[in-house]
């Protein structure tokens, strides 16, 4: 560099690009790999050569080209699909979310990709064998609540990926054909670090699933379907001490002492269990054969173990150093408190039903249990809780307990259900949430609800990225006030709640700010999403007719499902018929398949 | 008028499901007969199918609080009530839907089906929203149908939602079982859980698990189908004696998973059975799509993979019994 005088906004001075690039990779979060790409033109270069790892959140709201032409080399993506209440059923079949384009572009673009983690997408067995046959250096495979595949693609997976390290299908819905999948692993294949494979119904070829278990030493997690008994348990257990999260399949069978001891040894010589889910079907005779990996267990999930809870309560108690707990409601509100007096380290909380669809089971799970723990656990952060009752107090006690929330998702099953004591709605209760916990990003509301909390919300909400609404509030006005006003909001969802067209046109700008709206059962109008769709080109207004035919809606008629967001990509050309995106021409799209 | 059976079996006395009918009240008793030709979107055992045609809007507010019929959709469940003509429900998913998207008017009304698919919308009017508003149908049966049809086909999951979206804050109490997707649990665990044996206590109570797990139950010269719902038995005594008297000429043999060791042992006693007196048997086809004897296998495995069941003459199950054995022995 020339003796110049130092003047701080020099053009001649610059930073070299490797340096400025060696420098950015140090930056790892995608939030902030985002915004150093904003800073200005060299670093916004920098930044598409260096970048290797890649997250989208919604697959439409860019596309494989887009991707491909800015960044140079991507070793690691992940891929986000179909909006969140897919889950429950409320997004129509075939509405999108293909893996194919994907895997096809980066097959071309970067060959020499490492891991792909896929949710709610559908994967066909044809892009499991592109990913097979093209990623020479594949590593990590996560497809998470995806659908669309078969166990032939799995087996393509074993056979082709020689550098397999995770395997991970994690609630996927699998077309189970034949359990000898696994044994497409060549025997020369040894690297397998994790394998989840939780999901599959149909029975394993076990004595292939242990081979390979023998086989590689550095497996460390390894979630078995429900199809594994439990005398093969054992036998896996026996070969791989080594395991720090493990899924049982099926941990039922007649009494027998001496598998109970084989049981109970094989567990003890895992030293180094943190992690233990599966339990599907749990005899009390065999619990106590995990009792001595308890003390080391950070995550426990017993969501599936129809145990009760004595027999929760005894395990719970040998768990000091819990952090997760993933539970039936069978655990009751004495099992809780027994949890808030010896897992002083809880961070997560899960209580799912037994029985959802009965109104009245004779469990004795109440607020009261969510408030024990609540009080008694001061790391407490993230809380899922299905209830049948709740009151204002309680939230409140809770709220003032512990501001560290930072996900709050209560569902009380009955829709509408008033605070059992005042009869009266939960606004207040909710709105100590939202004011206590003013980290909170994720919150999900239930009950009986008026759009008073939603000026809570939007005066406190401040942190929320991600906001779940069902049958609550009673005008636009409670929309309104949350669009105008959670600053950091991402994503939001809601089903049948009387919100109209108003707020949504007044907060149109918002929509740009979001990652993604989801809305069925309200009460936006044709016409509305039509006008959006013109004046917002930047949005994909996606109007989801599921049971009316698409070409007969006026524009008084409101929309069974509506899906905005922010995109890049203009409307996508993938769209089923049923999927009419609103756009310019102020007329309905409709992309033909 | 005759109210069909289901109506009964659900415990709906005739008179409180009258008092919720408003059409008694507005149409001075011009009963659209409705009921008579079975046109019904709801579940068999559902309030009156009047209440879904073409009411005005305020009678949608004043009834949804006290619509009786959802709960006993849901007692329906609860209970485990058989219904000798209930659809299926898309057992397991807990998603009520008019079945068939589009195909909706198909399963409206035919007698004796007890009405859509898996139940679901249409049990009231939709709600006049954006000043679309039903037509209140005063003009005889006809007119009424098509009103029916067209609401049904048009808006089922705007009733749905109008049903628990009560925005006056009274909505239906056990709506909640007809509302897709609601509570809010993924499939995956839906399915596990509606496939999971009865929870174990001490004692092994038989209790049902959510859903319910129709299957159709056929017999040879019978000129009709049944279906019973596995999740209300616990043993094949239980579903032996149900089916007994559901088709009450027929016998089965001595089924029961006795956890015997030997197959054989199992198989023969079976035979004997056939030659000794009992004229049917019972038969069901599993997952694979193979037709196998009923008490081979322990019953949680059986309910787990049953499909359908049959009930077959005895001279014809002969050949199924090796097959059956043989495929257990693959299982081993």
């Amino acid at each position: 560099m020339s003796a110049v005088k130092f003047r701080a906004f020099s053009p001649e001075v610059t930073f070299p690009e490797e340096a400025l690039e060696q420098v950015i990779s140090f930056i790892d979060s995608h939030g902030d790999r985002n915004s150093v790409s904003l800073v200005c033109k060299a670093w916004y270069e920098a930044d598409r050569w260096c970048r290797r790892r890649l997250f989208i959140g919604n697959c439409y709201a860019v596309s494989p080209q887009i991707v491909t032409r800015r960044f140079r080399d991507i070793r690691s993506l992940t891929i986000k699909g179909k909006p969140h209440f897919a889950d429950y059923n409320l997004v129509p079949q075939g509405w999108g979310a293909h893996a194919l384009p994907w895997i096809a572009a980066m097959a071309e673009a970067y060959p020499a990709l490492e891991e792909l983690r896929l949710k709610r997408m559908v994967v066909t067995d044809e892009a499991l064998e592109l990913i097979g046959k093209r990623f020479v250096n594949f590593r990590v495979l996560v497809l998470c609540c995806c659908d669309g595949f078969s166990t032939d693609g799995l087996a393509s997976i074993a056979a082709h990926c020689r550098n397999l390290r995770v395997l991970d299908i994690f609630e996927s819905e699998v077309a189970d054909l034949r359990g000898n999948w696994i044994s497409h692993f060549p025997d020369s294949y040894t690297s397998l670090e994790s394998l989840n494979i939780s999901c599959l119904e149909s029975e394993l070829t076990f004595a292939a699933l242990e081979r390979l278990v023998d086989r590689c030493p550095k497996l460390t997690t390894l979630r078995v379907n429900r199809s594994v008994p439990l005398e093969k348990l054992a036998i896996l257990l026996d070969k791989a001490p080594q395991m720090t999260d493990l899924g049982t399949g099926m941990f039922m069978t007649e009494p027998r002492p001496e598998l109970y001891t084989m049981l109970a040894g094989a567990f003890s010589r895992c030293k180094e269990l943190k992690s233990l889910s599966g339990l599907w079907d749990v005899a009390p005779f065999y619990l106590p054969a995990i009792f001595p990996v308890c003390s080391g267990l950070t995550s426990l999930n017993l969501s599936y173990a129809p145990i009760h809870s004595p027999d929760l309560i005894k395990l719970l108690g040998n768990c000091k150093n819990l952090q997760r707990l993933w539970v039936l409601d069978y655990i009751e509100d004495r099992g809780l408190e027994v949890l808030a007096s010896s897992c002083k380290d809880l961070q997560e909380l899960r209580v799912f039903p037994s029985e959802p669809y009965d109104p009245d089971p004779n469990i004795a799970l109440t607020e009261q249990g969510l408030v024990s723990v609540a009080v008694g656990c001061p790391k407490l952060q993230s809380v899922l809780y299905f209830c049948r009752r709740m009151s204002n107090q309680a939230l409140v006690t809770i709220a003032r307990a512990r501001p560290t929330l930072t996900r709050f998702r209560l569902c009380i099953i009955q829709p509408h259900c008033p605070d059992h004591i005042t009869q009266g709605p939960l606004d207040d209760g909710f709105g100590a949430i939202v004011e206590h916990c003013k980290d909170l990003k994720r919150l999900s509301l239930s009950g009986l609800i008026t759009d008073q909390v939603f000026q809570h919300i939007g005066a406190h909400g401040k942190k929320l990225e991600m906001l779940s609404l069902a049958f609550a509030g009673n005008s636009d006005a409670g929309l309104h006030f949350v669009l105008s006003g959670c600053k950091n909001l991402k994503k939001l969802e809601i089903r049948d709640c009387p919100f109209g067209d108003r707020a949504l046109l007044l907060n149109a700008a918002k929509l740009e700010t979001m990652r993604s709206l989801w809305m069925s059962s309200c009460r936006v109008s044709y016409g509305a999403c039509q006008l959006l769709g013109r004046k917002m080109p930047r949005l994909n207004v996606e109007v989801i007719h599921e049971n009316s035919s698409p070409g007969h809606t006026s524009e008084e008629c409101t929309v069974e499902h509506l899906y905005i967001y922010r995109t890049v990509a203009g409307p996508r050309l993938d769209a089923p018929e049923f999927v009419c995106t609103m756009n310019e021409n102020s007329t309905t799209v409709h992309q033909p398949q | 008028m005759s109210r069909p059976l289901e109506h009964d079996y659900i415990g709906l006395s005739r008179e409180a499901s009258d008092q919720r009918n408003p059409l008694a009240k507005v149409s001075n008793g011009k009963d659209l007969n409705l009921k008579a030709t079975k046109l019904r979107l709801g579940l068999p055992g559902s309030e009156s199918p009047e209440r879904e045609v073409g009411k005005v809007e305020e009678e949608v507010e004043e009834e949804e609080g006290k619509s009786g019929y959802p709960i006993c959709v849901l007692k329906n469940l609860v209970s485990g009530a058989k219904r000798g003509f209930a659809d299926v429900i898309n057992g397991g998913s807990g998603k009520w839907v008019l079945a068939g998207n589009g195909g909706s008017e198909a399963d409206l009304g035919i007698a004796g089906t007890g009405g859509g698919g898996g139940g679901g919308g249409g049990f009231l009017p939709p709600r006049a929203i954006n000043g679309v508003k039903p037509a209140v149908p005063l003009d005889g049966g006809g007119g009424a149908r098509q009103m029916a049809l067209k609401n049904a086909a048009a808006k089922p999951k705007q009733t749905q939602s109008s049903v628990a979206a009560g925005h006056d804050g009274t909505a239906a109490q056990a709506s909640k079982a007809q509302v897709v997707g609601w509570p809010p649990i993924r499939s995956f665990r839906k399915n596990s859980m509606a496939s999971s044996p009865p929870k174990s206590n001490e004692n092994i109570e038989c209790k049902m698990e959510l859903g319910c797990l129709y299957v159709k139950v056929s017999m040879e010269g019978a000129p009709y189908l049944r279906k019973v719902d596995l999740k209300t038995y616990c043993s094949y005594v239980e579903l032996s004696s149900a089916l007994e008297k559901m088709f009450s000429c027929f016998t089965i043999g001595q089924y029961g998973y006795h956890g015997a060791p030997g197959r054989d042992g199992l198989s023969e006693s079976r035979l004997m059975d056939l030659f000794h007196g009992s004229e049917y048997v019972l038969t069901y086809e599993d997952r694979d799509g193979d037709w196998m004897l009923v008490g081979d296998v322990p019953w949680e495995m059986f309910s787990n993979s049953c499909r359908r069941l049959r009930i077959m003459k005895g001279s014809e199950a002969i050949g199924l019994a090796p097959r059956a054995m043989e495929k257990s022995k693959n299982r081993e």
